[in-house]
């Protein structure tokens, strides 16, 4: 590393600090202005806002339902994320490719389309579940009320806990299992092994899991707009939104969306001291045999476990989406009374927003993702291997963009491209922007994870044996990373494909996308025209999903890079 | 005009509310459903008008029945169709008379104390490029066809005084109409919202 350092300029530096530089202005722009907003008064400068926002009791009440909230997010998301990477990567659990699949499919679902169905599942009077709930135990109570505070947790964990399950997942599959081994042979028992050896050798994952649900969670606006809202409390972001209702409250908007950037900031701050202080390069260049801990009786017990939760987070919102999508009324049964197509012809041929908001959806999609994998590639490539100053910035701005609410980051990026030089409002650009910096994060961390398991003796190698930094990007990093950018590619278009906090605020009539007409019907109790567009949505991603593992291969969804590393060390050993 | 409207399949209409104050009943908590003054202004309008009828202490006993909060004034047709809760204490009539029309089971209730006028304005804008055919369209708009068109199908009263009504729904003249002053509205706007939130949550 050093060596390479001494060369001298190298070719490829000013491609590294030109995309630095890019970042920097696609994000300091909107938070440079929703900054100057929050201190902004007709007499000059001024605290008032903020005095405002603090002194509230409702606004008070927010922010503290947002804490509850993203901390129980993240810590079920451990609960259900990592035991279920454990079974999959490392245990003889029946139907494991099955299991990867659901959490995928888990994972791609849009959370605000799980709080509708879930409300066709579990409000308290029409919800399937209670209904049948009351016709067996006759009581006239609810069994489970979800427009609460823990339906919210809930629902939100069903579609956060793949996050925790991806990095735990990819950690245990690029962990060989001798360390695993030596201690058993030691004489260690298997709940020893798994204390002593495996968990400290995750905890970078589990720290980096429970840190992106909890900002997942604090940043997410539909899934409270359906479920909190109709119980009477806000969180942060559904508060901000309404900010923006008649009258508009920009700069306390502005100033309520302060304490959210300051806490992320503390929480990657927290997350670097945690893992700054030991290297958990455990991935060499050197082969490891994996083999599954047998599960014995458990065998069948654990699969259960895992569908059970996949009932959860899959089959019953599933299911309850289909039945709405051709019932005349979603609360009633399923009759050939009640059977109709009707909600098809209105969303396809009567309500004409949906047509146009598809091919705005898709187009979107496809630009962000292919723009945004390039980008994060990049930027986790260079804070990885540090190679411009000021590399840490660099990663906290690639991750800063998680702590802004989309409700909020679209009214920066509204003020700021409404004016001069760059006048993007009522096109796709400005939802390009948004989604780009938006989906900064996830791409990023995906990314990131990749890069940060490629240890840089690989790449020395080359360099040392006369490969420019170029040719061992293509030879060597390269096929380490394909697998992971392409998961960063679907992890980017997925998130466009269902983002509706920003776009809310930034669509325009010509503008729409699906999220935001699903959001239009909500208002007018469509749930049949809400499935039946849901279900496109998700068709849509599924497809995408399938599309891009039968171009590529299969992609690295919760095993690593398992196949490039492996791949790559074959062809290191031909050099 | 802001209503209340029952579920018929969940209440037989010799239960259903009458007035406004019937919905205080502790009888009725967790089963009603209420639009938000704060995204929407034909609710605002509700507020206040119910707040000139009876007192801010409506609003604080209201809320002691635990009711549903949605957004804007249609929002609540579709919680009472589906029959997450039986009542709705507000929402358009008109957005009722619809979903009633399409088969869900819907009544209205037009209580007798007074409903909530709210008045749909049009506007030529004042530096429109084409006043003149601003003016044409708004004549169109305000001609008896037309008024009928949305009595018919929107389920709306209007101000033409030879429309004709469908059936099914009260005379003009049979309604007692509460009105309210747009500037009291936009002053007090603020204060509606806020109190609206300190009784109800959020």
């Amino acid at each position: 590393m050093s060596f390479a350092r001494l060369q001298g300029i190298d070719r490829s530096l000013p491609i590294w600090i030109a995309s630095a530089l890019a970042l920097v202005v696609l994000m300091a722009l909107p938070i440079g202005w929703l900054a100057s907003l929050s201190v902004s008064g007709e007499a000059g400068p001024t605290l008032a806002h903020y005095r405002r926002v603090f002194a509230d009791a409702a606004l008070q009440r927010a922010l503290w339902n947002t804490i509850v909230l993203a901390f129980l997010v993240g810590l079920a998301s451990i609960a259900v994320g990592a035991p279920l990477a454990w079974l999959t990567a490392r245990t003889d659990v029946p139907g494991r490719g099955l299991i990867r699949g659901l959490v995928l499919a888990s994972f791609v679902t849009p959370p605000f389309l799980g709080a509708f169905a879930w409300v066709m599942l579990a409000g308290p009077n029409a919800g399937l579940v209670n209904k049948v709930g009351r016709s067996l135990t006759g009581a006239d109570e609810a069994l489970f009320n979800i427009f609460s505070m823990s339906g919210l947790v809930f629902v939100v964990t069903l579609y956060t806990f793949p996050y925790v399950y991806i990095m735990i997942a990819n950690t245990l599959a690029l962990i060989a299992s001798d360390l695993e081994e030596a201690a058993a042979i030691l004489g260690a028992g298997r709940l020893t092994v798994a204390r002593t050896v495996t968990l400290p050798m995750v905890a970078p994952a589990l720290v980096s899991g429970f840190i992106l649900s909890v900002l997942q969670a604090l940043a997410l606006f539909g899934s409270p707009a359906i479920l909190a809202m109709p119980a009477g409390f806000h969180t942060i972001t559904t508060q901000i939104w309404s900010f923006f209702h008649f009258p508009p409250k920009t700069e306390m908007a502005a100033a309520f969306s302060m304490p959210l950037l300051l806490a992320t900031a503390l929480l990657l701050l927290v997350q670097k001291k945690l893992l700054g202080r030991r290297g958990y390069a455990a991935v060499g260049g050197k082969g490891g045999q994996r083999r599954p801990i047998a599960l014995g009786p458990w065998r069948w017990p654990a699969l259960l476990a895992v569908l059970t939760v996949m009932a959860f987070a899959i089959f019953l919102p599933y299911g309850i989406l289909a039945k709405a999508a051709v019932s005349r009324a979603w609360a009633q049964p399923l009759s050939w009374d009640n059977l109709t197509l009707a909600n098809f012809s209105f969303t396809f041929f009567e309500y004409s927003a949906t047509r146009a908001a598809i091919v705005n959806t898709l187009e979107l999609g496809v630009m962000t993702a292919c723009v945004g994998a390039g980008l994060v590639a990049l930027l986790s490539y260079v804070t990885n291997r540090r190679l411009v100053v000021g590399h840490q910035l660099v990663a906290f701005l690639a991750l800063a963009p998680v702590v802004i609410p989309g409700v909020v980051f679209a009214v920066g990026l509204f003020i700021a491209y409404t004016r001069p030089p760059l006048l993007l409002y009522g096109t796709l650009w400005i939802l390009f922007i948004a989604y780009l910096t938006k989906e900064m994060p996830v791409g990023y961390a995906q990314s990131d994870a990749t890069f940060r398991a490629i240890p840089p003796d690989l790449e020395d190698a080359g360099r040392i044996l006369g490969g420019g930094r170029l040719r061992v990007l293509r030879d060597i990093t390269a096929p380490l990373a394909k697998s992971g950018v392409i998961a960063a590619w679907c992890c980017i278009f997925i998130g466009v494909i269902r983002e509706l906090s920003a776009s809310i605020i930034l669509f325009t009539p010509s503008t729409k996308v699906m999220s935001v007409v699903i959001f239009d019907l909500k208002e007018e109790g469509q749930f049949g025209a809400i499935a039946v567009l849901g279900l496109v949505m998700l068709v849509m991603t599924f497809a995408t999903v399938a599309l891009v593992q039968r171009v590529l291969g299969r992609v690295s969804w919760g095993r690593g890079n398992d196949e490039g590393a492996r791949r790559a060390r074959v062809r290191a050993r031909e050099r | 005009m802001n209503v209340i409207a029952y579920n018929t399949k969940l209440v037989p209409a010799a239960e259903a509310p009458k007035g406004w104050k019937d919905v205080l009943d502790p009888k009725w908590k967790g089963k009603l459903v209420t639009a938000h003054p704060g995204y929407s202004g034909v609710i605002s309008t509700h507020v206040l008008a119910l707040v000139h009828l009876h007192g801010w202490e409506y609003f604080k006993q209201l809320a002691q029945n635990k009711l549903m909060l949605v957004q804007s004034a249609v929002d609540p047709a579709g919680v009472v169709a589906s029959g997450e809760r039986q009542v709705a204490v507000n929402g358009g009539d008109y957005y009722y008379y619809q979903m009633k029309k399409k088969g869900n089971p819907i009544e209205v209730v037009y209580p007798k104390e007074g409903v909530p006028l709210v008045v749909s304005p049009t506007a030529i804008a004042g530096f429109a490029p084409h006043p003149n055919a601003a003016k044409l369209f708004t004549d169109f708009t305000f001609s008896r066809e037309l008024q009928q068109v949305m009595a018919d199908s929107e389920g709306l009263y209007t101000g033409h005084p030879e429309v004709k009504y469908p059936t099914d729904k009260p005379k003009l003249s049979e309604l007692k109409l509460l009105t309210v002053d747009p500037d009291e509205l936009e002053k007090r706007n603020e204060e509606i919202k806020n109190r609206f939130v300190e009784f109800f949550g959020a």
